[in-house]
């Protein structure tokens, strides 16, 4: 689905009209799973059907293109997240990886292995073993398919510390990765 | 190339690599693996992700449709009826607060809703006239004479204790009893007993209200009462059933607060002198004879039971208090209630002041 498709279905979506809100969530339902998944896994459907009702109340009024949209959305995901650790006593941060990482087969080749993860598991491969901030600029870069600006917007941080944060996770995986495979 | 350049450049590859620009393939060696796994994890949604999505989509789309703001006017229609609304709402308020304050203040409203208003603004020191529980309006009497109130209140304060005279109210009531021809003790007595009355130049107008407290219907009700209690009161022109005490505290005049179970003036009645509890031989059963004032047609308003009683009088007005009825219907009526109400503990004190200062007031 292009961009311009999505920028048509969020103006329909402002009006009330179905297709258009359709469209966008599942342009954007798959990304807000995989993000609040990373935080809050086992409640991150609840955690995004919270925040498409949240959407929801603001959509109405809301001006603004289909990137002001994506960090709209993340940002109120992002804020029931911090709701829902606050409830556990907890500080927002992506979890650790579950499982540590095997070295893949060597017979098989990383690629071949890396292609069987699913995408939840790829986003815990990537962002698992990084500090809480690189985490969540990577998760928001990737997942949330936000740019460097918007990615700022939603954390609450300058572009630059974003740039920052997010050379020093990929320095980080590319040592990690470096003759590496990642497998299940 | 410079260092500065070389970091630039990876920084933007690492942008690029971020938002899926750059495959496995072109991607540097070391980052190779970082774009495959960022190639899976933007990959397309699966079916469990997409659970739901035509009933969460219908209940955004409802939930946008009723937050959308009304069909958009023209701007400046949109400020004109804003401009519009706001005035007429101002007016509107102003002409509903306006009125009914007046209306209770004539004690014209319904009756519910003069209770209600006269409750309220009593908790902030007004004093508006209770609703006759009466569902006929009363009839308005003549005027009628009355000793103004504050000769009243002079007499009693002075009845009570002579050095809480002031100076100037002692001044005033040597002045009355002089043009009586009288001392002040005995003008004040002469006074208290009911036997004087003003000439008509110093007599305010009012309409005393039959069926009130003071008479009507409750005035039979009383009457059978009367009979049996001490404590009766009765207006000026009556005999004197009861011994007159001397009071210890000047508690004449009834509350508002009071509950009464009787009816109240309506108007310009007011309300008599307070308390019915516990007097005489019957306590409980204060018996409370109104009068039209100086007119000796007075009959007998009775409350009821433990209720706060309140005789109407016609004597100063509106803005002359309960206090002031009372005590210008006889001396020995006030003083009986002063000194009964005094006798019952249970009588809040504040009753007492109110009387006081509304009787002071007049």
């Amino acid at each position: 689905m292009g961009e311009l498709d999505l920028e048509q279905a969020l103006a329909a979506a402002c009006r009330g009209e179905e297709w258009g809100v359709n469209l966008l969530f599942r342009a954007l339902q798959p990304q807000l799973l995989r993000y609040l998944g990373q935080h809050a896994p086992r409640r991150e459907q609840d955690l995004a059907s919270e925040t498409w009702l949240a959407v929801a109340e603001r959509l109405a009024s809301f001006e603004g293109s289909l990137s002001d949209f994506r960090a709209l959305v993340f940002t109120i995901a992002r804020r029931r997240l911090v709701d829902h650790y606050r409830q556990e006593g907890r500080r927002l941060r992506p979890l650790p990886m579950e499982q540590e990482a095997e070295v893949a087969d060597p017979e098989q080749g990383p690629e071949g292995v890396v292609e069987v993860l699913s995408a939840r598991e790829a986003v815990a491969a990537l962002v698992g073993s990084l500090p809480p901030a690189q985490a969540e600029v990577l998760l928001l870069r990737v997942v949330a398919d936000l740019g460097v600006e918007e990615v700022a917007a939603v954390m609450g941080r300058s572009a630059a510390a974003v740039r920052v944060l997010q050379h020093r996770a990929l320095r980080q995986l590319a040592k990690r990765f470096a003759g590496e495979g990642v497998t299940k | 190339m410079s260092s500065l350049d070389d970091e630039r450049a990876e920084m933007r590859a690492f942008d690029d690599l971020l938002a899926g620009l750059i495959g496995p393939d072109e991607a540097p060696p070391a980052l190779r693996e970082v774009a495959r796994l960022v190639r899976i994890a933007r990959g397309p949604a699966t079916g469990e992700e997409l659970a739901g999505e035509k009933l969460l989509s219908a209940e955004v789309a409802a939930a946008v449709r009723q937050s959308l703001p009304l069909p958009a006017r023209s701007p400046w229609r949109r400020r004109v009826v804003r401009l519009a609304s706001v005035k007429a709402a101002g007016l509107a308020a102003a002409i509903l607060v306006g009125g009914g304050v007046a209306a209770a203040a004539t004690g014209s409203l319904p009756a519910p809703m003069q209770r209600i208003v006269a409750k309220s603004l009593h908790h902030i020191g007004v004093s508006l006239p209770l609703p006759s529980k009466q569902a006929n309006p009363p009839a308005v009497t003549p005027p009628v004479r009355s000793v103004p109130a504050r000769s009243a209140a002079l007499c009693r304060a002075y009845d009570l204790r002579p050095a809480a005279v002031s100076s100037v109210g002692l001044e005033e009531l040597r002045r009355l009893a002089g043009a009586s021809g009288e001392g002040v003790a005995s003008y004040c007595e002469t006074l208290l007993l009911g036997h004087h009355h003003l000439p008509p130049s110093t007599t305010a107008a009012s309409s005393a209200v039959p069926g009130s407290r003071a008479s009507g219907s409750e005035s039979s009700k009383g009457a059978g009462r009367s009979s049996k209690g001490h404590g009766q009161r009765r207006g000026a022109g009556h005999p004197l059933t009861t011994t007159p005490h001397r009071p210890a505290a000047p508690a004449s005049a009834g509350s508002h607060r009071h509950k009464r179970k009787g009816t109240e003036p309506r108007g310009g009645g007011q309300r008599g002198t307070g308390d019915g509890k516990g007097r005489g031989s019957n306590p409980g059963k204060g018996v409370d004879e109104g009068s039209s004032p100086g007119q000796g047609s007075g009959s007998a308003g009775t409350s009821t039971p433990g209720a706060g009683t309140s005789g109407t009088t016609g004597g100063s007005g509106r803005a002359s208090a309960g206090g002031s009825g009372g005590s210008a219907r006889g001396g020995h009526l006030i003083q009986a209630s002063q000194g009964l109400a005094h006798s019952s503990a249970r009588i809040p004190a504040e009753i007492g002041s109110i009387g006081t200062s509304v009787g002071k007031g007049a």
